[in-house]
């Protein structure tokens, strides 16, 4: 039985996504205002560490999906 | 001094040895080699792995420097946080693929790795040099947070010091792996408690609330509480290039190879970021610490300061325990990581090959001592910034080994000449930059130095790649789950 080698290219999309928003996106969170008792980058880091894991979650589930069906 | 509180430091340190030197009798297995004192014969579930990483990763320097970055430079040291979300997301993507190639083949270094993928024993006594380099100056940055934290103390720090270490080179030397993980669990569980009650109790102490420290950090260092145009490329570089970095360190390869299987690490993945929520709200005290004493010199004591003008002598005690476990385990694991780089990669390489699995265990063993005894003579011995120096010139240089770990996992295109130049051309280069700042600090012109290396070697690897011959020492197919 025959594996595919290489991850499905939405996984690497998918492990991307939160090193492009956090490298390149600093301006657009780099505030000072306070959002729900925190301030906004502390704000908008808890809330990338959540989608980091959602990601990182789809990736799996599309790891485990393309593994089996390719297999 | 104070009874109690070295009663209570004491009493700390005692159940961890006690557990460290029970750990023989959880799970035992019935070999008796290396892989079961390196790596706990692969067998570590989710949750020992969880515990495992976080205890390695998240130690007691974090707990004292990121607070003290906070109160020296403001949101900046938010990078911490931005810097191990983005990790995650490249352990997904390669420590899948590393652990599974190291369980058909054996390995137990990220240098028997390297010697493997490349044919090359060169190749792999640079990874054992550059890592061993790495872990000595972590280690003793360890040492430095429970300095800091003993300070505010009435227990004397160098006995403390160096009977913690004492007791972490007795575990660790007749447990192995096994004793840093026991003990994991019980430093994270204290670390955890700590955290959620002093940000939810500083807070509402001094301010009211989170929000009302926030609205008084604003109003009173506007410059600090959003990074400047010169610190936005420092944030975003330091930020990527240690999420680089991170999982090149050997401990934390150590702890990876230790996984019973690929999907362990790759749910680790997913449930490691959860740690990343008290890195952030640890980083926060050190805006609180502003307010409690705002004229501090050195701002690695903004942590130890805020408990000890915060809590009687007792809770500091409590506290300063739990960052004396803060520091036992990771320097547990990085002892180990760097004894079997030692033992593997440089004296099986250099000095004898032949040499029997027991000799082998042995070896690492005494290596560990010579590494813990190193680590605690330089830190005690040295000025402090001899240590930050290597640590700053040791976390630029570990980033330069993607060539060898990172990109053979995904090809076998790159052969071991330009892999070998382009990584020793990295080091050079990041060593040139770091020269050029008088190794003070590891940013020049804004950038992190660690990232000028990293290109070098991006372009020099494009560059004499095709001139070579593919590698074909492991098949990609090894990279791929067994299960």
């Amino acid at each position: 039985m025959k594996k595919y080698k290489r991850y499905h290219p939405a996984v690497w999309i998918l492990a991307m996504i939160p090193i492009v928003i956090l490298s390149f996106g600093i301006p657009f969170y780099n505030k000072s205002k306070i959002l729900f008792g925190l301030n906004f980058m502390s704000f908008f880091l808890i809330v990338m560490d959540i989608v980091t894991i959602i990601l990182i979650s789809i990736a799996y589930y599309i790891e485990n999906l393309t593994k089996e069906k390719r297999s | 001094m104070n009874i109690l509180e070295l009663v209570i430091m004491l009493a700390f340190m005692i159940i961890v040895g006690i557990v460290g030197f029970y750990a023989s009798k959880f799970k035992p297995s019935l070999d008796n080699d290396i892989t079961e004192w390196s790596l706990g014969g692969r067998r570590f579930g989710t949750f020992i792995v969880w515990f495992l990483i976080g205890g390695d990763v998240y130690t007691a320097y974090t707990l004292i420097a990121v607070p003290g970055l906070a109160y020296g430079e403001g949101v900046l040291a938010l990078f911490a946080t931005s810097y191990v979300i983005m990790t995650y997301p490249i352990v997904f993507l390669t420590m899948p693929r590393l652990w599974n190639v190291a369980r058909k083949h054996n390995f137990i270094t990220a240098g028997d790795y390297v010697e493997k993928a490349f044919n090359s024993k060169t190749l792999a006594l640079i990874v054992a040099i550059v890592g061993i380099l790495a872990e000595l100056p972590y280690i003793g940055l360890q040492i430095f947070g429970m300095n800091f934290m003993l300070s505010v103390t009435h227990v004397p720090s160098n006995i403390t010091i160096i009977l913690s270490l004492l007791l972490v080179m007795g575990f660790t030397i007749f447990n192995g792996i096994r004793a840093t993980a026991l003990t994991a669990f019980i430093k994270d569980f204290f670390v955890w408690a700590m955290v959620l009650f002093l940000i939810i109790y500083i807070p509402i102490h001094y301010f009211g609330s989170i929000g009302q420290m926030f609205v008084w950090y604003n109003a009173h260092y506007p410059t600090k509480s959003v990074l400047s145009a010169g610190q936005i490329s420092v944030f975003a570089t330091l930020a990527f290039g240690s999420a680089a970095a991170l999982f090149l360190y050997p401990h934390a390869i150590t702890s990876v190879y230790s996984a019973k299987n690929a999907k362990i690490i790759k749910k680790n993945a997913i449930i490691l970021p959860i740690y990343n929520i008290m890195l952030l709200l640890i980083t926060l005290l050190g805006f609180a610490a502003l307010f409690i004493d705002p004229q501090l010199k050195n701002p690695n004591m903004a942590f130890p300061e805020i408990i000890s003008k915060t809590f009687g002598p007792v809770f500091t005690a409590i506290i300063g325990s739990i960052i004396i476990l803060g520091s036992m385990i990771p320097a547990s694991i990085m002892s180990i990581a760097s004894a079997n780089l030692f033992t593997r990669n440089i004296y099986k390489n250099l000095i004898n090959k032949n040499i029997s699995d027991t000799t082998e265990k042995l070896i690492s063993k005494i290596s560990v001592a010579v590494i813990i005894l190193l680590a605690l003579f330089t830190s005690l011995a040295m000025s402090p910034s001899f240590i930050i120096t290597l640590q700053l010139m040791a976390g630029s240089w570990v980033v330069q080994l993607f060539p060898l770990i990172f990109v053979p996992l995904f090809t076998n295109r790159v052969n071991k000449i330009p892999a070998g130049i382009a990584t020793v051309s990295g080091i050079l280069v990041t060593t040139y930059m770091l020269f050029l700042v008088h190794f003070k600090v590891a940013i020049y012109k804004g950038v992190w130095v660690g990232l000028y290396g990293l290109v070098v070697e991006i372009i020099l690897l494009l560059a004499l790649t095709f001139l070579f011959q593919p590698m074909s020492n492991i098949s990609l197919d090894d990279y791929l789950d067994s299960e």
